[in-house]
């Protein structure tokens, strides 16, 4: 072992030391670098067999650049942010369902529906009065708008996350694309031997985490360092290519016949339908496919029960206007979108049927004396012997010839009766002659009608508001009143939300402890950084010194 | 081994914990500015569905407390009326007494009788007492006097048309048919007039008391010459006035909720107060006293002395059953309020915030938040770069 080998020595320490301060300033320098995991310099002894010592040192050896990283965490944080993601676009989800709720308030569907039931009550006792009425009328159209703007809220909503959900997927593309490049370039680079590419590790990990947020993914490394990402064992990236999704749209239908478009996922390639397991692409489609289009159905069957009781109370009574078996709202229109009044009453209020039954007599045939009077004489009363007819049952008169044709009733038809007065205007004299004898059918209340000032079925009506009529129980009774199954949906949405929001946090709470862990491994200490940058400072400069002193050594050896 | 703490560590915790406490502030911060606890379903589920069943409620308290005030109006009207109906049965029962001692000569009874006529219309009157222009002794025809007084007409004839009245021959009671009779809306009938007025018929040519008598609360009329009767059978007309009571169904009833599922009735009827027709009604004994009166029956008045006490009785019946129903109404209401405080205070307690507390609270976590934010600032900037 010769003077100039302590030269080489000395120049290997420095030649460390040299690398290792660039180490500490790449750590340092990317301190606040999103992924970046800090570098590690791997240095060992150099040493060299001598014929009469054995080994002897040479000076130091840089072996490698690594990377500190726990690759085992990583996996575990990216399974835990597809659950993170998912819930998180639900948790968006509930949060909008319930500002579109906006319950309790004094604007939402419960304060509406009060107000509903409140005006039957007020229309109770004043039954004839038109202002009570158009007070009923009003309120129930307000009640109808609010179920309206509630459920096309919602719906618009539902719709308008088919959105994020394109661009989420544009998102996935591009990360798996990169992925795959990422994966050329670190086994290209791997290749030599020796050698880690450990920022393009990074930059993958990065996009990976990236993509775990979005959907679930599972990976595996091959041995060349490629990264292979499958999905509920679909291929996502390949050895050698990645594999693109698009969105395509279907109709979907929903357990009570009402229809919206969705948008579905499937690969481009092979048309395979995709169906992620968690992620927030996961996340937008459960919360719209489930949990909005579950709310609209709470919508649907509450104006289904609305429309339902109330028209059946509503038929049995009787209007103003004396006629009976008038629905209150529209009997087609039983969902939350388009519930509504009849045209009757929306035409006039005083078709609301607020009086009860009065007493119904039918009589059976009697032929009025005269038969059909001439074109030019008086019309015809309805009389037999000397009863005279008046008071009759809406509907209720059917006229017949003696050949046994009968007539048609209506304007522009064969006759239209006055069911106030109990008198038959002929029309349609080609089809009769004046004095063809005919023979009458009726109904008449043989109490009268029971009165504008009957408020009794508005009574029945007010009472809806505590009958039990929806969410049949075991044994098939209803267990609960339109307004306290409401009170139940709003319940319901509020302790979903909840449960939502607390696995969401435990979630962020795990996946903050994972980056905490990670971070205590792979995250740059300044501190850290500073003291090894003193350390292999002193190392250079001792370095420096040693073939200083090599090199005044071979000078006393020159100068002999 | 000591745990390695990196910078990324401690930035993202403090701010993690930063937001937690913002949070936190501004939940306080909006309880305290809406002053409810509960703005939304989530905040507490349990306590939304009660707060939305206790608004309902209360909301429908209100309306039975407007179903009551309403209620109590309309029986206030009526007892008024059925007060002055009974100083009015009192007045003629004074009146009736005096006309039916034998001192009394034809004169005065007649003149007694023109008393009474002016109070029989004022009891017809009060009959057709309104509650926000509605009928209150119609029951539900409320749209409808009860009663009304008519100028009615009647042709009399041997073969009588379907509006003629017929003729039944000398001494034989026959029904007169209201040929004017028109209802309220129809054009064109007939109706058997009953309770006719004493003093008011006439008939072309022949003269009450001579020629022909009146049942008058029948209302038939009785030939009584064959003179008479072959006028008669030849047609007359006879007219006279009559009080006619309404074809419509008279005895339905008003009823208002008052408590949850309990229906009261506010209303009395007319068959309540004055009658049916098959009873000893009230008319009937205004109309003998009438006739007894005017046409100088002492017998007459007597028994109608009797009726009218009868019917005051019903009358007096009617009045003290509204009045009990003004107490249930009153007691009820009294309930309702009662109901309606607690009730309030229950929604408050769920619903409101606790002011003194949420005071406290949110001063505490300005306190959290203030220290979190100086520790972070601290803790952050600290670093060994700081001594080299």
């Amino acid at each position: 072992m010769g003077l100039f080998d302590g030269l080489s020595t000395g120049m290997r320490g420095l030649h460390a030391a040299q690398t290792a301060i660039d180490v500490t300033g790449q750590n340092i320098s990317n301190a606040n670098t999103e992924g970046y995991s800090r570098k590690k310099i791997e240095q060992q002894a150099a040493a060299i067999s001598h014929d009469m010592f054995g080994q002897i040192g040479i000076g130091v050896e840089v072996t490698g650049i690594n990377r500190v990283r726990d690759a085992f965490l990583d996996r575990q944080t990216w399974e835990m942010l597809g659950d993170k993601g998912m819930l998180a676009e639900m948790d968006v989800a509930y949060t909008r369902l319930e500002s579109i709720l906006r319950e309790p308030s004094d604007d939402g569907l419960a304060a509406k529906m009060n107000e509903f039931w409140a005006s039957w009550q007020d229309l109770a006792n004043n039954p004839a009065d038109l202002a009570a009425r158009e007070s009923v009328k009003a309120s129930t159209s307000v009640l109808t708008d609010v179920f309206h703007s509630v459920y096309k809220q919602i719906e618009d909503y539902g719709l308008s996350m088919n959105n994020p959900l394109v661009q989420k997927v544009e998102t996935v593309n591009s990360l798996t694309g990169q992925i795959q490049a990422l994966n050329e370039k670190i086994s290209g680079m791997e290749a030599r031997p020796g050698e880690h590419a450990n920022d393009t590790r990074d930059e993958r990990d990065l996009m990976v985490r990236k993509l775990s947020q979005l959907v679930d993914i599972q990976t595996v490394e091959d041995p060349n360092g490629r990264m292979i990402i499958t999905s509920g064992g679909n291929l996502l990236v390949g050895p050698t290519s990645s594999m693109k999704l698009e969105t395509y749209g279907v109709e979907r239908v929903l357990a009570d016949g009402t229809k919206s478009s969705e948008l579905k996922l499937r690969f481009t390639d092979s048309g395979k339908v995709f169906a992620p397991r968690s992620g927030e692409m996961k996340g937008i489609m459960d919360a719209r496919s489930n949990v909005l289009n579950d709310y609209l159905m709470q919508l649907n069957s509450l104006a289904k029960s609305l429309v339902t009781e109330v028209n059946a109370v509503h038929l049995q009574g009787y209007n103003l206007n004396r006629n009976t078996a008038v629905n209150f709202f529209d009997p087609t229109k039983v969902k939350a979108n388009d519930i509504t009044l009849t045209d009757s009453i929306l035409a006039d209020a005083a078709n609301i049927s607020a009086a009860e039954n009065g007493k119904i007599a039918v009589v059976s045939t009697f032929n009025p004396a005269g038969g059909i009077p001439a074109v030019t004489a008086p019309d015809l009363d309805l009389k037999a012997v000397n009863i005279l007819y008046r008071d009759l049952v809406s509907g209720s008169v059917q006229i017949k010839l003696s050949d046994g044709t009968i007539l048609a009733e209506g304007a522009g038809k064969d006759y239209v009766v006055d069911y106030e007065k109990g008198v038959v205007t002929f029309l349609n004299y080609a089809r009769y002659a004046a004095g063809d004898t005919v023979s009458v059918n009726l109904s008449y209340y043989t109490t009268g009608y029971s009165g504008n000032g009957n408020g009794q079925n508005a009574l029945l009506i007010g009472q809806l508001r505590n009958k039990k009529s929806m969410a049949p129980g075991a044994d098939g009774e209803p267990t609960q009143s339109i307004s306290s199954f409401y009170g139940a949906v709003v319940g319901r949405l509020g302790i979903e939300k909840n449960q939502n929001t607390s696995r969401l946090e435990t979630k962020e709470y795990l996946i903050a402890q994972m980056d905490s862990e990670q971070a205590a491994i792979a995250g740059v200490s300044l501190d850290e950084e500073m003291a090894n940058m003193i350390k292999y400072e002193t190392s250079y400069q001792a370095s420096a010194k040693y073939i200083q002193t090599i090199s005044s050594m071979i000078d006393v050896l020159m100068a002999i | 081994m000591s745990t390695r703490i990196s910078f990324g560590q401690i930035s993202n915790r403090i701010l993690e914990r930063l937001f937690q406490n913002y949070g936190k502030l501004e939940d306080i911060q909006q309880q305290l500015a809406t002053g409810k606890r509960i703005q939304k379903a989530s905040d507490n589920p349990v306590s939304v569905s009660q707060s939305m069943g206790l608004r309902s409620e209360i909301d429908q308290y209100s309306s039975f407390q407007r179903n009551i005030n309403d209620g109590l109006a309309y029986l206030g009207t009526m007892d008024t009326t059925l007060q002055t109906a009974n100083n009015l049965y009192q007045n003629m029962r004074e009146r009736a007494i005096q006309a039916s001692n034998d001192s009394n000569s034809a004169d005065s009874r007649f003149f007694i009788g023109k008393e009474v006529r002016g109070m029989f219309d004022q009891m017809v009157a009060l009959s057709n007492t309104t509650f926000k222009g509605e009928f209150i002794f119609s029951g539900t025809n409320t749209q409808e006097p009860p009663y009304s007084m008519r100028s009615g007409e009647a042709m009399v004839k041997t073969v009588p048309g379907l509006l003629d009245s017929p003729f039944g021959g000398v001494g034989v009671p026959s029904p007169l048919y209201d040929i004017q009779a028109t209802d309220s809306g129809y054009t064109q009938g007939y109706t058997t007039a009953k309770y006719l007025i004493p003093g008011t018929v006439r008939a072309d040519g022949l003269t009450e008391g001579t020629d022909f008598t009146v049942n008058y609360v029948q209302g038939e009329i009785t030939y009584l010459t064959p003179a008479a009767a072959a006028a008669a059978a030849a047609g007359i007309r006879v007219t006279f006035d009559w009080l006619r009571r309404s074809e419509k169904d008279l005895d339905g009833a008003q009823n208002r909720e008052i408590e949850e599922g309990v229906i009261a009735r506010i209303n009395s009827t007319a068959t309540e107060i004055f009658g049916n027709e098959t009873q000893v009604n009230a008319w009937e004994a205004m109309i003998n006293l009438l006739d007894g009166a005017l046409n100088n029956k002492p017998g007459k008045i007597r028994s109608a002395i009797d009726d009218i006490d009868t019917a005051m009785h019903r009358q007096l019946g009617a009045l003290s059953t509204s009045a009990s129903r003004v107490l249930r109404l009153e007691s009820t209401q009294i309930r309702n309020d009662e109901r309606t405080i607690y009730t309030t205070k229950l929604q408050s307690d769920v619903e409101d915030v606790d002011f003194a507390k949420a005071v406290s609270d949110f001063n505490m976590q300005q306190a959290i938040y203030d220290a979190s934010l100086k520790m972070g600032a601290r803790a952050l900037s600290k670093s060994l770069v700081d001594f080299l």
